[in-house]
């Protein structure tokens, strides 16, 4: 796995090759700031495959180097480590939704470098796996229901927020109940995703999701938040530091979002899918379940279809 | 996409003596450095009574540096230090400096450099 860890601290660089060395990470090259990694990052031979990246730098600090990282085509999905020795939640927040995957604390940890890394590697893994799916997808195109898993995770490259489900997790799992109490998850759901599933190409499936998700994220716009498409139709968005959420609004925005989409889909002759929204769900101070279960909880609720007063529904007639 | 290799098990006793050779190294430039941040550490003391916010901020960036360094060498009063130093800066910052937070600052900040000048001898 080619690794470029940028720092200005030279000899932090140092000890950092050193340690993934240790690690067996040999293919490893520094940068002491931004503008330099990012002229490394460009290139396209030899693609970099993995960042570690500090969050405090001058002159251009760590998450704006990520804004700019994720900005280069080639580097929309590469799994981004940020390292700082700040603790504090806003930092946290602010790499997470910059488009980091995963953080990890200065004095340098080797258990958890290891285990950061590791995740860093199955990410490349997942992308290598979706490539190759969508290069069979590309060959099928005439095949009437090609193999194209539904239940599968669909990661969306162009939507502000958007992170992968495990991104998502690391995040929740880095948060803890304590301080996920500030935070909610809201589900939403296409009930009739499976027959758009059966129905479509499965790049134009993707596409569908990738446009509800992007409604999804425009109604969200007034709230830092993430959204994650975890496969079955289902779209689940984070809203981080929103302790009192005003669902009717989200509703609200949502409806007309999805309105600007109904002249597209009338234009191809296609209904608007229905969305269902579930309730804003939260983890409870003293709650025993895992801070990932909020994930699950969101989507449950957007399912629940006899829970009335809990879901929301949502259709633009085309 | 490649696992990261396996370094091999006869080498395994000579890669550790490489790995510590490398981080004593590390370690005694860091504290060589030392020098340098005792400087502007000082020169942020200094100005903490005419250029508040500027003084503040070099202190917090000096600490912080240290922090994340002197911790992973396994300096660690070091870097519990700094991020002491760090923390109270962050605190300061949200308040208007006062006669009685700057007394208190400019003690952290002595024991923070009694500590640092400490190391120095270890280059």
């Amino acid at each position: 796995m080619r690794i470029l860890a940028i720092d200005d601290e030279p000899i932090f660089c140092d000890l950092l090759t050193t340690r993934l060395e240790q690690l067996g990470y040999t293919n490893v090259e520094t940068a002491f700031n931004g503008p330099d990694a990012l002229a490394i990052a460009a290139a396209k031979t030899k693609p970099i495959e993995c960042f570690i990246v500090d969050i405090r730098m001058m002159p251009m600090d760590g998450i704006e180097l990520v804004r700019r990282l994720r900005a280069i085509p080639h580097h929309q999905a590469t799994p981004i480590v940020m390292l700082s020795a700040l603790t504090d939640k806003a930092s946290i927040d602010a790499a997470f939704m910059a488009g980091a995957n995963d953080y990890i604390t200065k004095p340098l940890d080797m258990v958890e470098l290891k285990i950061r890394l590791e995740m860093a590697r199955n990410i490349l893994a997942e992308r290598a796996q979706a490539r190759l799916l969508h290069e069979h997808v590309l060959k099928q195109e005439a095949i009437l229901f090609p193999s194209a898993d539904f239940d599968g995770e669909i990661i969306l490259d162009d939507v502000p927020g958007a992170v992968s489900l495990m991104s998502m997790e690391n995040f929740l799992l880095k948060q803890g109940n304590f301080r996920l109490r500030q935070s909610c998850a809201i589900g939403f759901t296409l009930p009739q995703a499976e027959h758009y599933f059966r129905m479509m190409d499965p790049t134009y499936y993707a596409v569908l999701i990738g446009d509800m998700a992007q409604a999804v994220s425009r109604s969200l716009a007034a709230c830092p938040h993430m959204l994650t498409c975890p496969g079955k139709g289902d779209i689940v968005a984070l809203l981080i530091d929103q302790p009192q959420v005003d669902a009717v609004l989200i509703e609200e925005n949502l409806a007309h979002e999805l309105e600007a989409l109904r002249l597209r889909f009338s234009a191809i002759d296609m209904t608007l899918p229905q969305v269902f929204i579930g309730a804003p769900v939260r983890n409870g101070l003293f709650r025993t379940q895992c801070p990932t279960s909020l994930i699950t909880r969101a989507r449950r609720a957007a399912r629940a279809p006899d829970e009335a007063v809990e879901t929301r529904k949502l259709q633009a007639i085309a | 996409m490649t696992a990261p290799a396996r370094p091999a098990r006869p080498d395994a006793a000579a890669a550790r003596s490489s790995i510590a050779d490398a981080l004593a190294g590390m370690r005694r430039d860091f504290c060589a450095g030392l020098d340098a941040r005792i400087c502007r550490i000082e020169t942020a003391r200094l100005a903490l009574g005419s250029d508040t916010e500027a003084a503040l901020e070099s202190l917090q960036f000096e600490a912080h540096r240290i922090c994340g360094v002197a911790g992973s060498l396994g300096l660690d009063a070091v870097s519990v230090e700094a991020r002491a130093l760090e923390d109270d800066v962050i605190q300061i910052e949200r308040k208007p400096l006062s006669t009685e937070a700057q007394a208190v600052l400019n003690a952290r900040v002595e024991r923070f450099l009694d500590l640092l000048e400490d190391h120095l001898t270890e280059i």
